[in-house]
């Protein structure tokens, strides 16, 4: 699994630029998008930030539940993946997902991130993990997330006793 | 979650969407509950909602079976197709199937879908090439029948009219759809997303007659059809495809206390007025999540999602599941039509917000109630249209700041969702 640190991404594009080259994804399709915003910090200050929309490979996948021809499945890796020649594109699975992940190519198949299992046979790390300039992309697996969202509610609720809003890394 | 105890024998009638989203989850729950399947229809369990597409050819045959029977002996389900349910014997819980085979149940699910309309006035018109788009056979008729260049017409302008016109177009065949109203998908397209689809239809060679009934149809020798319409014009085809509107499939249960007007009622639980039978999928009367009132949505997301409701309170969990979302999507080869909730709900306290773009003939529509996004509709590019069903089930309350920006920035719901990103964490709603 493949977490995502919004306080370290500096909006650079590299991850999803690798994975268009990666992957061949046609004109418009994208393994993950980077998001651009504003947001105001505690002085009411803006400050741009950056998120993604990015394939949790989700345990409980909803498109993987609502795709009628099980062109969306979960493969032995614990991965959720898209069988294009096997889609329809009706894009319930597109309506279905928290993150509008799933996309299609001009035949209108689907397309979408694979997790890259291909390179983590062979020991390497996700094209877009390994193409992040500062460790905003971090390859997990899924107990370590769970335990990253943890610290992280923990980290917050911390601040918010103190009443501090101390970024923490 | 908790699990039965005791072994109780469950039974399902209907292996479509919501038939098997019940099974799964029943496995998943309880792995060793006696879990029987009966389908009406003979062979494999497949997804009815594929057929347009394996008539195009889109996908091969094999591509809508949705199991396989080895897989549901791995499951260990107990498959029983060809042999429909004839009746119910409530008192001493079995079912009756049409070979008069008694099947008994601990709990019961009905899941038995729904069947086309077939109007009266066709009596006497059977005949090969006058058919429904709903069953594998039908499926399989039309798609021997539809030559290159043969001429087909479409009666009825809902969604499963537009899926066969559009699963027949090209190849040079002509085809017609006879929509009795002045626009088609009136119910979840407004006029200015009907039209944008009505010109693509155009483009693909399918020319849609409005204000247009059907009068008379006639099989001539050779087995070409003539339909006559209320104009008094007449058109010749090979095909004659009837898509008027479905209702529940619940004849079997009449006289039983559920079979009901719209529908068979069920509680948040999806368990029916009897303890123990459950129903789900297109036979169920459930919750519209916007606006609270009983409908029977006949889709296949909720099918799915009510399945596997009614699976898991089966095995024991206790889940509110009868909330459902409407969600309709048209596309041709990228361009799409999608509409969600309440787009063109009547309520005077709604606020409409219509966008259009003439260069890639992109259009929204979206209805507000009180800060709350009730409805939308999404003409052409539809990357983040997954973000519409959550606003709109999850009943999100918008702050001022995000509702404008969802105003300004109509075409891409990103920058909305920059604000909320509790939003794109993961939802269990199937
Ligand atoms: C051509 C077409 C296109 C569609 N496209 C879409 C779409 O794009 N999006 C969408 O959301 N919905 C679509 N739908 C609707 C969708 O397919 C249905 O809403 C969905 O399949 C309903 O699921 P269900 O489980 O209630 O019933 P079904 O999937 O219809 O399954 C019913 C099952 O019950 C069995 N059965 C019937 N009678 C009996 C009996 N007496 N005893 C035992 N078993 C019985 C049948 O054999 C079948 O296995 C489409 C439908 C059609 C026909
Ligand atoms: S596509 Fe969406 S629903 Fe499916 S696993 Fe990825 S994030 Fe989850
Ligand atoms: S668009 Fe393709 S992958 Fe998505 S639900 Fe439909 S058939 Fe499955």
């Amino acid at each position: 699994m493949i977490s995502f640190n919004e306080k370290r991404c500096v909006g650079c594009y590299a991850c999803q630029v690798v994975c268009k080259m990666e992957k061949g994804f046609p004109v418009g399709v994208f393994g993950i998008t980077v998001l651009k915003g504003e947001e105001a910090d505690e002085n009411g200050v803006f400050r741009p930030v950056f998120r993604t929309s990015l394939c949790r490979h989700c345990t409980e996948a909803q498109c993987v539940r609502i795709c009628p021809v099980r062109a969306i499945t979960r493969d032995q890796h614990g991965m959720v993946v898209g069988t294009p020649e096997k889609c329809i594109g009706c894009r319930l699975c597109l309506l279905a997902c928290p993150r509008s992940v799933p996309d299609f190519t001009g035949a209108q198949r689907v397309s979408k991130c694979n997790g890259c299992v291909e390179r983590l046979q062979v020991g390497l790390q996700p094209r877009c993990v390994a193409s992040c300039p500062t460790a905003a992309l971090e390859s997990v697996t899924r107990q370590e997330l769970s335990e990253k969202k943890r610290r992280g509610y923990l980290e917050k609720r911390w601040e918010r006793r103190q009443g501090t809003g101390t970024p923490s890394r | 979650m908790k699990t039965i105890r005791k072994k109780e024998h469950i039974l399902i009638l209907g292996a479509g969407a919501a038939g098997l989203s019940a099974a799964d989850a029943i496995r998943t729950a309880s792995p060793d509950t006696p879990v029987t399947v009966v389908s009406g229809e003979k062979g494999r369990p497949y997804a009815r909602m594929a057929l347009p597409y394996y008539i195009s050819g889109k996908i091969p045959l094999e591509g809508i079976m949705t199991r396989e029977e080895k897989e549901l002996a791995r499951q260990g389900v107990t498959y029983i197709a060809g042999d429909p349910a004839a009746g119910i014997d409530i008192d001493r819980r079995r079912v009756v199937l049409r070979s008069n085979r008694k099947l008994p149940f601990d709990k019961l699910l009905i899941a038995t879908g729904s069947v086309p309309e077939y109007p009266e006035m066709l009596a006497g018109t059977e005949a090969p090439g006058v058919s429904h788009l709903w069953t594998l056979e039908d499926a399989r008729q039309i798609k021997r029948l539809a030559h290159e260049g043969s001429s087909v017409a479409v009666w009825g302008a809902g969604f499963v009219s537009f899926m066969a016109a559009k699963a027949l177009a090209g190849h040079d065949r002509k085809v017609h759809l006879i929509c009795r109203a002045d626009r088609i998908l009136r119910r979840v397209l407004d006029a200015e997303a009907a039209d944008l689809v009505d010109r693509t239809l155009f483009e693909k060679d399918v020319l849609c007659l409005k204000n247009t009934n059907v009068e008379k149809v006639e099989v001539l020798k050779g087995g070409r059809k003539r339909v006559v319409l209320n104009d008094s014009s007449e058109l010749t085809v090979d095909l004659f495809i009837i898509a008027l509107g479905t209702k529940p499939n619940i004849a079997f249960l009449e006289g039983t206390p559920l079979a009901g007007k719209k529908g068979i009622e069920v509680d948040e639980y999806l368990e029916t007025r009897i303890p123990g039978i459950y129903a789900a999928g297109d036979v169920a009367v459930v919750s519209d999540c916007v606006t609270g009132e009983r409908i029977t949505p006949a889709l296949w997301s909720t099918a799915v999602m009510e399945g596997r409701g009614a699976g898991l309170n089966m095995a024991g969990a206790r889940r509110r599941c009868d909330l459902a979302l409407l969600m309709n999507v048209v596309d041709f080869g990228g361009y799409s039509a999608i509409s969600i909730g309440h787009p063109l709900t009547k309520d005077a306290g709604a606020e409409v917000f219509q966008f259009t773009r003439e260069e890639d003939r992109s259009y929204r529509r979206f209805v507000f109630k009180e800060d709350r996004l009730i409805g939308a509709i999404v003409v052409g590019a539809c990357f983040d249209a997954g973000f519409f069903p959550m606003l709109i089930r999850r009943r999100v309350e918008l702050t001022r700041d995000q509702k404008d920006a969802l105003l300004r920035q109509p075409w891409d719901m990103a920058s909305l969702l920059m604000s909320l990103p509790s939003l794109m964490q993961a939802k269990d709603l199937v």
